[in-house]
């Protein structure tokens, strides 16, 4: 009988002891899944499927568009493209000031670096994802004119040239074999060299993001992030907006989208997030490696005197200067420009600005943004008080002839604008919102690079009575 | 790099934060007003304006002298002060003005005399203002440098790099790694020099007036008020603008921060920012180049003293600018802070040696030195015969020093020529409390092992001086030194290193993993020895016996008899005594764990203590419950003793375990049922009586006192408690390995062991006979 009763209880104490060690070990367990779960990287890379398109693409191909017939005719979808702002260079409709509702983009808008693609179609459409856009005949609605390889192809010998058709010498078997989702250098291909070269336009893009160092750039670098990571794409509209050839800020991407609650290491930090965009901090300076274009004087262009250096002088485009390593410029911004259309007038005493951002202290929903300003001195009509554009590429255009008034004569067939006979040059600027190049949150800036006396912010401009760590911010 | 390229490096990076170097801007507000020489004259050189003539025009001069404190460097202030100025020789305008002076060339000078309103910088000191004496004081632009003015900084009155090379801290707001310093590990270093600086918070955010109205807070008085939390009183501006209080406050950390919210993750909070000054962890490690000694009896070429670094590696000649700066490690001394605890705090001790006069005690002034080392900006040739060991014409670190007797006199010999009145050499021993150059709260020390272990930074040596110069030791000024606990020892090269005593004493701090009480520590390891030999002893001569009788001494089957179970230990009796056997193992190991905590054979000190605390929380209920069973029941009684003929059991016992034991005599009688015999009863008597109740009562008052630094300092804090507590456990130590070795002497080896497992004991039928 005792014994029996012993054994019973053994028997307890064995399940007693093994249902404690199982608790144990749970426990152990879960906690440890969530501490993993936590400390797991903020960007998992994503795995990428990747077909290996060697293997059904044998045919050689005579033209480009022969490679886009033999992408269609397996991604018949794709010919979407043609309704993309990458094909049309338009974007959609939008109303300007007392103008009607009207299409912008690179087709039709004078910027201050090129002036005006129109007319200078065979040039300019180097950087069109389409094949043979030469003058105003080009066919939009062929779908074989969508050019697939300059966004997919990876064998990184595929090169683009006069009215975007492949370059001489370009094997475009191998092309078409290579192709998968855009890397990085398909991008910057022409994104890093828009305005003519390296770093030209952006000022926060140039080819240095192929291989980022940290600094150069945290997500690129370090999160191994690909341009596609950010500006993603559905039915091949690619999210993004670039304030040179848009107005609004849909289909923009924010760091919200990733980073919901940003958590900084101190109260006072977050205080600033309702005035400060995070690029402000995150970017305290842009063109890091590679001199971006500040200052275009098209007005000293045609003196074959001087000598030729892309980052000072050409005879074709005029005087330049270049910044490297930039502090931005700071200016509220409710992520709307506003824009200069062909035609309006300017008065050529003042500065003329091409997309100057909206907002200002006393509006709620702006911020202060870090801007690279591209400033220049480019020809107006004298009589008419509008921007010029002229003729620049082909063998009539001022590159060749180097008369400006010839330029402008042909140049206003193709804008539309009459010319009157006279010119000058006027300032204008140009506001180019910085945005990449974000830096490691170990080199973001502090207290000290904005409040005391550092000159990174001009308080007085911005609308403050002065330093608001002292005056106060806006209410 | 080369040599030249690297001066050429230096030079260049030098030029460019002097330019950039913004202090005071136009001040708006301040009246017009003529700068005056000491003659009452309207002043044409910045170097002949007075201060005293040209502010007291309106600035009460007098009240300001009369409220100054000396700055920190009191002894040459007060030895070659000339005319006004408190604050170690500074003036009005060495403070307030742009670069430290005023500059009244003709064009900023209006018809009638007075600065025109461009040349009137002048305001709250800035930065670059204090830069000037104390230290690197950076600013937000431009490239961090040291200025080739902090080597033989000493040589000027007043001027003493304090900061910096007491401190080793460089107050600037920039990034380690953006600096043009070599720093170990430096590009690891994202982090601003100062953290304060970084944010904003200037010298005169803490060092202000104390009659500032625009202060709120009034510091020395916040202590005193009983019903009111501020004192709303204020002189107005203009009040306070003629009569500005220049003994400047130095307000603690903790009149800003609130550090108790701000340490939710610190085990024992409270008791660790009661004992620590803030600076203890906040700053861990001073990357700016600090001295351990300043040696005005020599002179370097610039004219200027020898300065010797403890954190600096370099070769000769090599610039401090490319020396590679490894982090400091302050010495942690017990110091009562300005608001009169005592915490323990980082400091940093260096010796000041310079040339006084025999007779006058008056300090021989710097030229007088410079002339009696050099001629014609090299060193004289007698000089550098006798300093001159591997005769390469120069004279290095190593060889610029008064180390021997030779040296000592013929330099003596030489200042006597030069009509100095015996001179002799005179050694300070400073020590400077480390307050700035706070790293961020990312880098601040979180590694408990820095504190609790042996060999941490509690009880590391900490070399004092590297030698003597002239062989003489440098004593702390008038107004005493630092309270040293511990050996002053000399070194191999001549210098003198600090051991501290890790031994706690009255009013110390016990540091648990890091002090050793002495005898509690020996006595109880002895006992323990003593315990673990005997038992050791005693079991080998058993089996060696046994072996040798070739059979095992009164086990059942050996005698043949009938066997039959005798419930000895109820279930309750054994849940309990397994509980406090596995709890006790457990408080046994992990005290042992944070008795040698920073060998990390067990985990970080927290969870070990946190393991300890629960193992101890289980003990002491486990401990009351059986306690209460054993009142309850009649349980109590086997514990307690049989008065009639207890010596003579007691006897036999001993007898037995003495000898019967080896030879295979018979256990003494015992009942079945008798759970101990009178051994075990005496044992334990004094092990629930005495031990249990000790180590409950201390390892509790250690936890309240880690909990509530009002009880600690009732109890003065853990250095009775802690080493109590220690020796308790040694004693328990001893007690469980005595006590698993006696489970094995029953009648057979497992026969305790099994009555404790099942409760039941086997015994021979025929003992159950009458």
């Amino acid at each position: 009988m005792s014994q029996s009763l012993a054994k019973h209880a053994k028997t307890r104490w064995t399940l007693g002891i093994l249902t404690g060690v199982l608790l144990l070990a749970g426990g152990t367990a879960a906690l440890r899944a969530r501490t993993k779960a936590h400390a797991r990287a903020p960007f998992e890379k994503r795995i990428r499927a990747h077909f290996d398109h060697a293997a059904v693409i044998t045919e050689k191909f005579e033209s480009p568009q022969a490679v886009t017939r033999n992408c269609l005719s397996c991604h018949p979808k794709s010919a979407e493209v043609m309704h993309t702002s990458h094909f049309t260079w338009l974007g959609e409709e939008v109303r300007i000031g007392n103008h009607a509702p009207t299409r912008i983009g690179k087709k039709n808008l004078i910027n201050n670096f090129c002036i005006a693609t129109a007319g200078n179609e065979v040039s300019c459409m180097k950087c069109h994802a389409g094949y043979g856009w030469a003058d105003q005949k080009f066919d939009f609605g062929n779908a074989e004119n969508v050019d697939c390889l300059v966004c997919h192809e990876h064998a990184g010998t595929y090169v683009k040239g006069q009215a975007g058709m492949p370059a001489k010498g370009v094997d475009l078997t191998a092309a078409a074999r290579s192709v998968g989702t855009p890397s990085r250098d398909n991008c910057l291909g022409c994104h890093a060299y828009g305005g003519g070269g390296q770093a030209v336009k952006h000022g926060d893009l140039d080819s240095s993001l192929n291989h980022p160092t940290d600094e150069d750039d945290v997500h690129m670098s370090r999160l191994g992030f690909l341009c596609v990571d950010c500006h993603t794409t559905e039915d091949h509209k690619i999210r993004g907006r670039a304030f040179s050839v848009s107005v609004g800020g849909s289909h923009g991407i924010a760091c919200s989208d990733c980073h919901a609650t940003p958590k900084h290491q101190d109260a006072r930090i977050d205080t600033h997030l309702a005035t400060l965009a995070c690029q402000s901090c995150h970017i305290p300076s842009f063109a890091k490696k590679l001199p971006t274009k500040a200052y275009w004087d098209w007005s000293k262009a045609g003196d074959s005197s001087r000598k030729d250096d892309p980052h000072h002088y050409l005879k074709i485009k005029g005087e330049f200067q270049y910044e490297q390593d930039t502090v931005p410029e700071y200016r509220w911004f409710d992520e709307t420009v506003d824009r200069y259309l062909a035609g309006d007038r300017i008065d050529p005493t003042k500065v003329t600005s091409i997309n100057p951002p909206r907002g200002g202290i006393g509006d709620k929903k702006s911020r202060i943004w870090p801007f690279k300003v591209h400033r220049a001195r480019q020809p107006y009509d004298a009589e008419n008080l509008y921007l010029l554009a002229p003729l620049t590429g082909g063998k009539d255009g001022y590159w060749t002839r180097f008369d400006w008034d010839d330029a402008f004569r042909k140049g206003a067939a193709f804008s539309g604008l009459a010319y009157s006979g006279k010119y000058a040059f006027a300032e204008t600027e140009m506001y180019w919102p910085i945005t990449h190049m974000v830096t490691p949150k170990e080199k973001a800036l502090g207290c000290t690079e904005c409040h005391g006396d550092s000159r990174r912010m001009d308080w007085q401009a911005l609308g403050y009575a002065g330093d608001p760590m002292k005056t106060g911010g806006r209410r | 790099m080369n040599a030249p390229l690297r001066a050429l490096l230096v030079a260049a990076a030098v030029a460019l934060p002097v330019s950039a170097a913004a202090q005071q801007s136009v001040n708006p507000i301040h009246p017009a007003f003529t700068p005056f020489d000491a003659h009452g004259n309207a002043a044409t050189r910045a170097e002949d304006i007075s201060a005293t003539m040209t502010c007291s025009v309106c600035h009460d001069a007098r009240y300001i002298d009369a409220h100054t404190m000396l700055g920190a460097g009191s002894h040459e202030a007060r030895g070659g002060r000339e005319g006004h100025g408190g604050h170690g020789g500074a003036t009005c305008i060495q403070c307030h003005a742009d670069q430290g002076r005023l500059d009244v060339s003709p064009r900023h000078l209006d018809k009638a005399g007075q600065l025109v309103r461009e040349a009137i910088k002048i305001g709250t000191p800035r930065p670059a203002n204090c830069a000037s004496c104390h230290g690197l004081i950076g600013e937000a632009q431009g490239v961090l440098v040291l200025p080739p003015e902090l080597e033989g900084a000493s040589s000027t009155a007043g001027r003493t790099w304090s900061l910096t090379l007491g401190e080793g801290a460089i107050v600037s707001p920039q990034r380690m790694s953006d600096s043009f310093l070599d720093l170990q590990g430096k590009s690891a270093l994202a982090i601003p020099w100062d953290v304060h600086a970084a944010k904003l918070v200037e010298c005169t955010s803490c060092h202000y007036a104390r009659n500032n109205p625009a202060r709120a807070r009034v510091d020395d008085k916040q202590q005193e008020l009983r019903y009111v939390t501020a004192d709303p009183r204020r002189q107005s501006t203009a009040e306070f603008l003629v009569r500005p209080d220049h003994q400047l406050a130095e307000p603690g950390c903790r009149s800003c921060h609130d550090a108790l919210s701000a340490h939710d993750f610190l085990p024992y909070r409270e008791r660790h920012l009661e004992v620590l000054a803030c600076q203890t962890c906040h700053i861990p490690a001073p990357m700016g180049p600090v001295a351990d000694l300043i040696d005005a009896t020599v002179s370097t070429l610039s004219g200027g003293a020898a300065v010797h670094y403890r954190n600096v590696e370099r070769r000769n000649g090599e610039p401090l600018n490319a020396a590679l700066i490894r982090p400091f490690q302050p010495l942690l001394i017990e110091r009562v802070e300005p608001d009169g605890v005592r915490r323990l705090t980082p400091v940093n001790l260096v010796s000041r040696y310079r040339w006084i006069s025999g007779s006058t005690r008056e300090a021989v002034p710097a030229p007088l030195v410079a002339a009696a080392f050099l001629e014609q900006g090299r060193y004289a040739p007698a000089v550098l015969e006798g300093f001159d060991g591997n005769h390469d014409g120069l004279l290095d670190d190593a060889e610029l020093r008064l180390d021997t007797p030779a040296k000592t006199a013929l330099i003596t010999a030489r200042l006597a020529a030069a009509g100095v009145a015996a001179p002799t050499i005179e050694g300070t021993l400073e020590t400077h409390p480390l307050a700035h150059g706070v790293a961020p709260r990312s880098h601040a020390l979180r590694d408990c092992d820095g504190c609790h272990a042996a060999g941490s930074r509690l009880s590391a040596a900490f070399p004092v001086v590297p030698f003597l110069p002239g062989g003489v030791a440098p004593l702390p000024p008038d107004g005493g030194g630092p309270p040293l606990a511990g050996k002053i020892l000399g070194t191999p090269g001549g210098g003198l290193t600090f051991l501290r005593e890790t031994a706690p004493a009255a009013g110390r701090m016990y540091v648990l993993g890091a002090t050793r009480h002495a005898w509690s520590n020996r006595l109880g390891f002895l006992i323990f020895l003593a315990v673990a030999l005997g038992v050791t002893g005693h079991g080998s001569v058993r089996y060696l016996m046994t072996k040798r009788a070739g059979h095992v001494p009164h086990a059942p089957h050996a005698t043949g008899g009938a066997t039959e179970k005798v419930r000895v230990f109820g279930r309750y009796e054994r849940l309990w005594h397994w509980t406090m056997a596995g709890s006790g193992l457990v408080l046994i190991v992990t005290g042992l764990g944070i008795h040698n905590a920073g060998s990390g054979w067990m985990g970080t000190l927290p969870k070990v203590v946190l393991v300890h605390n629960a193992a101890a929380v289980v003990l002491t209920v486990n401990a009351f419950l059986s306690l209460f069973y054993h009142l309850a029941t009649v349980a109590i009684r086997s514990f307690i003793p049989e008065p009639v003929g207890f010596m003579k059991r007691v006897l036999e016992h001993v007898s037995y375990q003495s000898r019967g034991i080896f030879v295979g005599a018979p256990h003494p009688p015992q009942a079945a049922t008798e759970k101990l015999n009178p051994l075990q009863q005496v044992t334990y008597l004094a092990l629930l009586n005495v031990l249990f109740p000790v180590q409950i009562v201390s390892g509790t008052l250690i936890w309240v006192i880690g909990r509530w630094p009002s009880f600690a300092a009732a109890l003065g804090g853990l250095s009775i408690v802690a080493p109590v507590h220690n020796f308790g456990a040694w004693l328990f130590l001893s007690f469980f390995v005595l006590h698993a070795y006696l489970v094995t002497t029953g009648r057979t080896v497992g026969d305790h062991l099994q009555s404790m497992v099942t409760g039941y004991r086997t015994v021979e039928s025929e003992e159950q006979l009458p």
